[in-house]
């Protein structure tokens, strides 16, 4: 089998989700308020955080920025990663197979993560026909549209419509050549839901094939047709389409069957022969790419930017192609920078289903309790890691460490990580100047009695109150009470 | 008991013609933001940052994480912004201040930060950066890669890693702290940072003048040296008279028996 070499071919239907694509990587995206985070993930592609920046732009946004989206990019493995939420599913197409495999979330909450062998043709899918105009399959080399469908390496309208599994052939079209060793066609579309996903969170998929259904004749070299011949609604092999000569592009889209798929010709990339299906003989040309509706950020190699600097960063400073920015102007320099200094240290993070980030070892998130799929993770800024309630109802966030006492002190106020001073009211004085610090440790809190008179208690949840000992670090799980000179109790919390 | 007493100069320089730091002076609160981006976008997020924060005015008492939520919902509201108003793509703003937070029964200082406005202390003398820049030049400092003198003068110190306006949110910096005796705080963009270094600031911080007419005299300061951004500076004195039983020691709670 030939590895496709070079981002595969995509194309769209157009529709009302949001279509991102940048070389290898591809996103079909429900966006609640469309730029913003459409804005993080393209940044962060430009910017060659590839599939992981885009997972993180996506969980940073949160679960209502983006209820639903079908992600696929190359893993370090050299085959394809595959996360699927929500409302949105992908159809992948297996070679010896008449049915795609449909990998779809079947609990909303949740991330489906695949990984694929090599590189599979397979179309992401909204699931709403809403928006989408009666026409053929429009090429997105990089950029981002509105769109229904997305077809990576095989054209977007080559699937059966969602409305009826009986795909509306071409009347001239020839049945797909069965290939010799061809396995029982399956009844149906499967669906590998998450409930096949190993249950533990530290399971390595690199270790096991997660993938019960993968045939292995897959990955042996036997240079037959490549994935695409495999697609229900397409027994030719359909090629991709490239821009196509304006010329020829006369053929109006089938106006009764909008999902109908249309045989086109366009003209064939010398490059991408190689790896793909090559085209049909000639018939109905390239429709004109009238309805295409790039949505900001524009298409870069299609429709280059005046700037290059705005193209690289959306969020720069407008200007830059009329008149030089002011010598002493700000200027950001994109994403939060992840070195930042003054910051929290970087961590190692996964996220939830609900996208928020917790530590690899986390078999359920430490703020909406939810399982956490397995997952490579990436590195990120500590997050906050919760709050320190005092029994006066004050919360202090643990964003950074915090000393507490009648009257804190830390020696060096000018350094970065100086810890958050917290001064609480000991009318008998019980209370030591710098009583205790809670410092934060990766992802644990530890808190360490900084040998104060009349010492500090700890009661981890379900545990019996243990005395500090002093200038010993002591690690302490969310619902843990301090208690102060028994005058004050803290509690570590984490907010729901 | 607390009184703060501050006074806020600005400037738009002597090169640029418009101002796109707004300041924020309230009872409790001061900030300063300096807008970026073209035509008049900087000035609107600015503007955004500190109008949002001025609503904490409405809360009793204000902790530290209403802070928080002000800053995070003032960078909704400027990406909001430049979502309804395209000629606003690539606005943003810093947004640095101090305020008086209530935490464990008792007032307490919250200095904040995003980007490369800053907050100077000055007590006892001495002067003190409170916040940290969030910029190249800072970074490259922090690394050793370049002196702090080298970074004064660099040619990308201008480049902020964090600004409002962007998404994901920007984590603001934030530190707590309880007012001790007599401080002076300097709020500040960095017009004022680019041309007068810590030692003229401190000078000006340490000299017998009030708020308003140290903040006057930065102004100048800053304008003589060449003035080639927007100046913004607010001055604060913080004077905490509630302090007699800090430095009395600890009693043990249970005296231990006399064997």
């Amino acid at each position: 089998m030939t590895v496709p070499q070079g981002p595969p071919p995509v194309t769209y239907l157009s529709g009302t989700w949001i279509a991102l694509v940048y070389g290898d990587v591809v996103l079909l995206a429900e966006s609640a308020t469309l730029a913003p985070v459409v804005t993080a993930c393209w940044t962060a592609v430009v910017e060659g955080a590839g599939f992981d920046g885009v997972l993180g732009a996506i969980a940073q946004a949160g679960p209502d920025e983006v209820p639903s989206f079908a992600l696929v990019g190359p893993s370090a493995e050299g085959g394809t990663r595959l996360v699927v939420s929500g409302k949105a599913q992908a159809e992948v197409a297996e070679p010896g197979r008449r049915q795609p495999l449909t990998v779809s979330a079947v609990e909303a909450s949740k991330w489906n993560e695949q990984r694929l062998p090599g590189r599979p043709a397979l179309h992401l899918l909204s699931g709403t026909t809403e928006g989408s105009a009666p026409s053929g399959a429009f090429p997105l080399a990089a950029g981002v549209a509105l769109a229904s469908v997305v077809g990576v390496g095989v054209a977007a309208d080559t699937r059966a419509t969602p409305a009826a599994p009986e795909p509306v052939a071409p009347a001239d079209a020839a049945p797909a050549p069965a290939p010799a060793d061809e396995a029982p066609v399956e009844p149906g579309p499967r669906t590998v839901s998450n409930d096949t996903m190993p249950p533990h969170p530290n399971f390595d998929s690199r270790l096991i094939d997660p993938l019960p259904w993968r045939a292995p004749a897959y990955a042996q070299d036997s240079g037959e047709q490549p994935v695409a011949s495999g697609l229900p609604a397409t027994p030719e092999p359909t090629p991709y389409p490239a821009w196509g000569d304006p010329q020829q592009a006369q053929q109006p889209p089938n106006p009764q069957n909008p999902w109908a798929p249309v045989q086109q010709a366009w003209p064939e990339p010398a490059a991408a022969q190689q790896a793909w299906p090559p085209p049909a003989p000639p018939t109905p040309a390239w429709p004109e790419p009238g309805p295409v509706q790039p949505v900001w950020p524009q298409p870069g190699p299609a429709n280059a930017a005046p700037a290059a600097p705005a193209a690289q960063n959306p969020w720069g400073p407008p200007g830059q192609g009329s008149a030089p920015p002011p010598a002493q102007a700000p200027v950001p320099a994109g994403p939060p920078a992840s070195s930042d200094p003054g910051s929290a240290p970087i961590v190692h993070a996964f996220v939830c289903p609900r996208q928020h980030l917790n530590p690899p070892y986390a078999g359920t998130c430490r703020i909406c309790h939810e399982p956490i799929p397995a997952q490579e993770g990436f590195a990120a800024p500590r997050p906050s890691l919760g709050v320190l309630t005092l029994s006066t109802g004050d919360t202090v966030p643990l964003d950074r460490d915090v000393v507490l006492g009648r009257a804190p002190f830390h020696p060096n106020e000018n350094e970065a990580s100086r810890p958050h001073l917290v001064q609480l009211a000991s009318p008998g004085n019980d209370i030591s100047r710098s009583h205790v610090r809670v410092n934060l440790e990766n992802w644990f809190v530890q808190v360490t009695d900084l040998g104060s008179t009349n010492g500090t208690v700890v009661t981890l949840p379900d545990q019996a109150p243990v005395r500090l000992r002093p200038h010993d670090p002591f690690t302490i799980l969310p619902g843990t009470t301090l208690n102060l000179a028994d005058e004050v109790t803290l509690r570590y919390e984490v907010p729901s | 008991m607390l009184t703060m007493t501050s006074a806020a100069r600005t400037h738009v320089g002597r090169v640029r013609t418009s101002n796109e730091d707004s300041m924020l002076v309230s009872d409790w609160f001061v900030a300063v933001a300096d807008g970026l981006g073209g035509h008049a976008s900087g000035e609107v997020a600015s503007r955004i940052a500190v109008e949002r924060l001025k609503e904490l005015e409405e809360l009793d008492p204000v902790q530290p994480d209403d802070v928080i939520a002000a800053i995070e919902d003032a960078n909704r509201r400027i990406v909001a912004e430049t979502h309804r108003h395209r000629e606003h793509q690539g606005m943003g703003t810093t947004l640095t201040g101090l305020g008086i937070v209530d935490v464990a029964g008792s007032q307490h200082c919250v200095v904040f930060n995003v980007g490369d406005s800053r907050v100077y202390r000055f007590a006892d003398g001495a002067l003190g950066q409170v916040t940290v820049d969030h910029s190249e030049v800072e970074e490259m400092r922090a690394a050793g890669v370049i002196s702090a003198r080298d970074a004064a003068t660099h040619p990308r110190r201008n480049v902020v890693t964090r600004c409002l306006g962007s998404i994901p949110h920007p984590t603001p910096d934030l530190w707590v702290f309880p007012p001790s005796g007599q401080e002076r705080f300097l709020v500040c963009s960095d017009g004022l940072t680019n041309e007068v270094d810590d030692a003229g600031i401190a000078e000006v911080l340490g000299g017998p003048g009030d708020p308003a007419a140290a903040a006057e005299e930065l102004v100048e300061r800053a304008l003589a040296a060449g003035g080639r951004d927007n100046i913004a500076v607010i001055v604060v004195d913080l004077t905490s008279v509630d302090t007699q039983t800090i430095n009395v020691d600890t009693q043990p709670r249970v005296r231990p028996a006399p064997n």
